[in-house]
């Protein structure tokens, strides 16, 4: 037999879950079930909603990230203590709730491009131990968290194995390469501006609810931009130097 | 000379839920209503977000009043509710669409007259209304109350958006053209007809449907982005959105 040529490789697609498939954020998440369990101090849960109020008066750019950076803030104060068995049932609480909470044009394009044979790959910032199984749920073949390791003794030793949030070009390279996949026509969606780096690397990138940043780079760059709200589902095509709706 | 005016719809066209669940929100925060409240009338609005967008609106304002009964023990003060309100208007710029926001800021400054029509209840609807510098606002509903609390009952008002706009444009001589309609669901369709520039904001399927049939502007408010979509040469495209 021959080596692998470019027949043997295999078409993929990449997805962000955050914001993109999934319609809130699997981090965000956790961090709520342990303020409602009263395992985040209280400075760090004013802190969040704070946050969140002040990204709500969409007054300040970059108030989102700061809300969200708060949350990592807030997990990492009191991670020290947090059991591997008391984490899992709070990553189950999470999935049982909201396992479906997915947008429809992300989902549906994620069951089209899989019967067309696609490799599905998600890099996401959330933990292994919930991208994992979100990521199956919905179909896909690959699937990158961040990987953080446990002791003996089943707490977090404190030492990351594996950081997804920043480097996705990075991940992505040991992805295809690991994989055999085809850069060929390949897709990738994301929602924020740290998905810009793997949207750069596939030859099909959209934009889904796009954050300013995002939505700008889409502009410049002439990448098609989806907005999914109430259930309507807006595409916009770059045509001739403008956006049409399809 | 007669002026120009523009209507707005509040409930998910100013306010980004609706009018009923801010309340709700500050009693339950507020502990005159019970927890279980908020988690109640999401469910409410959830299930009948079909029946409003067919239009039946009052329905839901039935079943939010009789939601806010059972969980204040039959017993909600208007002292509390007004208070609640009053609560409600001084969070308006982390409730409200940026779009919307700015938009009523700029006609305002260009003498346009602002009506904001609802289907909510008219105590509300008069507090959001004159906190945001409407000129007059017509509501959907009124809470009886015996002097003290709320009776539980509802006081419906029977004219349909287009009734009352045509309404205040006769009795303050307004003008049609450059008037300007503001709405997101398909109960605000009969009033995108009565004015000459109409604009779904974030509209459901059934009045995007519409608006896209009639060539109607499409305004999307999503995360920090606003996109305007008009009607060029049979096509939509997207516009910036100067406020």
């Amino acid at each position: 037999m021959s080596a692998a040529t470019d027949k043997d490789k295999r078409k993929f697609a990449v997805f962000d879950i955050d914001g993109t498939l999934y319609r809130d954020a699997l981090f965000h998440d956790l961090v709520r079930v342990m303020k409602a369990r009263g395992l985040i101090s209280p400075e760090d849960a004013t802190k969040t909603d704070s946050a969140w109020e002040i990204y709500k008066t969409r007054a300040e750019k970059d108030a989102f990230k700061k809300f969200s950076d708060l949350h990592v803030e807030a997990f990492t104060n009191v991670m020290h203590k947090i059991s591997r068995p008391l984490f899992n049932e709070m990553v189950q609480e999470v999935m049982t709730i909201k396992k479906n909470y997915v947008y429809t044009y992300t989902k549906n394009l994620l069951n089209s491009l899989k019967k067309q044979g696609y490799i599905l790959v998600t890099i996401s910032g959330s933990f292994q131990e919930m991208v994992g199984p979100f990521a199956t749920y919905h179909g896909f073949d690959i699937a990158w968290g961040e990987v953080n390791e446990w002791g003996s003794n089943e707490l977090f030793t404190g030492k990351s194995l594996r950081l997804t949030y920043k480097n996705k070009q990075k991940h992505l390279q040991q992805i295809i390469k690991e994989n055999n996949l085809d850069m060929a026509d390949s897709y990738g969606v994301g929602d924020t501006i740290a998905d810009t780096e793997i949207l750069e690397m596939v030859e099909h990138p959209i934009a889904f609810n796009p954050s300013d940043q995002l939505y700008n780079y889409a502009r410049e760059h002439k990448w098609k931009i989806v907005v999914e709200r109430k259930n309507v589902i807006y595409e916009l095509e770059p045509e001739n130097g403008r956006f049409i709706l399809a | 000379m007669s002026r120009q005016f523009a209507v707005f719809d509040i409930d998910g066209t100013i306010v980004r839920s609706s009018l009923m669940q801010l309340i709700v929100k500050e009693l339950v925060n507020r502990g005159k209503l019970d927890g279980a409240a908020a988690g109640d009338i999401e469910r409410l609005i959830h299930d009948s977000r079909q029946r409003i967008i067919d239009g039946d609106f009052g329905a839901y304002m039935n079943q939010a009043v009789t939601m806010l009964m059972n969980h204040s023990g039959g017993v909600l003060s208007v002292a509390d509710y007004e208070v609640a309100i009053q609560s409600v208007v001084l969070s308006l710029n982390s409730t409200t669409y940026v779009y919307t926001r700015q938009l009523i800021e700029t006609l305002r400054s260009s003498s346009f007259y602002l009506i904001a029509i609802s289907g909510s209840e008219q105590r509300a609807v008069n507090a959001i209304s004159k906190a945001l510098g409407f000129n007059t606002c017509a509501a959907g509903v009124f809470y009886p109350d015996d002097g003290t609390k709320l009776t539980g009952q509802v006081q419906r008002f029977a004219a349909k958006k287009d009734e009352v706009l045509k309404a205040i444009v006769e009795k303050h001589d307004l003008k049609i053209k450059g008037s300007m309609a503001i709405g997101d669901t398909s109960s605000d369709i009969d009033m995108f007809n009565l004015v000459d520039q109409p604009v779904a904001f974030n509209p459901n399927q059934a009045l995007f449907k519409i608006a896209r049939e009639k060539g109607w502007m499409v305004v999307l408010e999503r995360k920090d982005v606003v996109y305007g979509l008009q009607l060029l040469n049979g096509e939509y495209v997207l516009k910036s959105v100067n406020v």
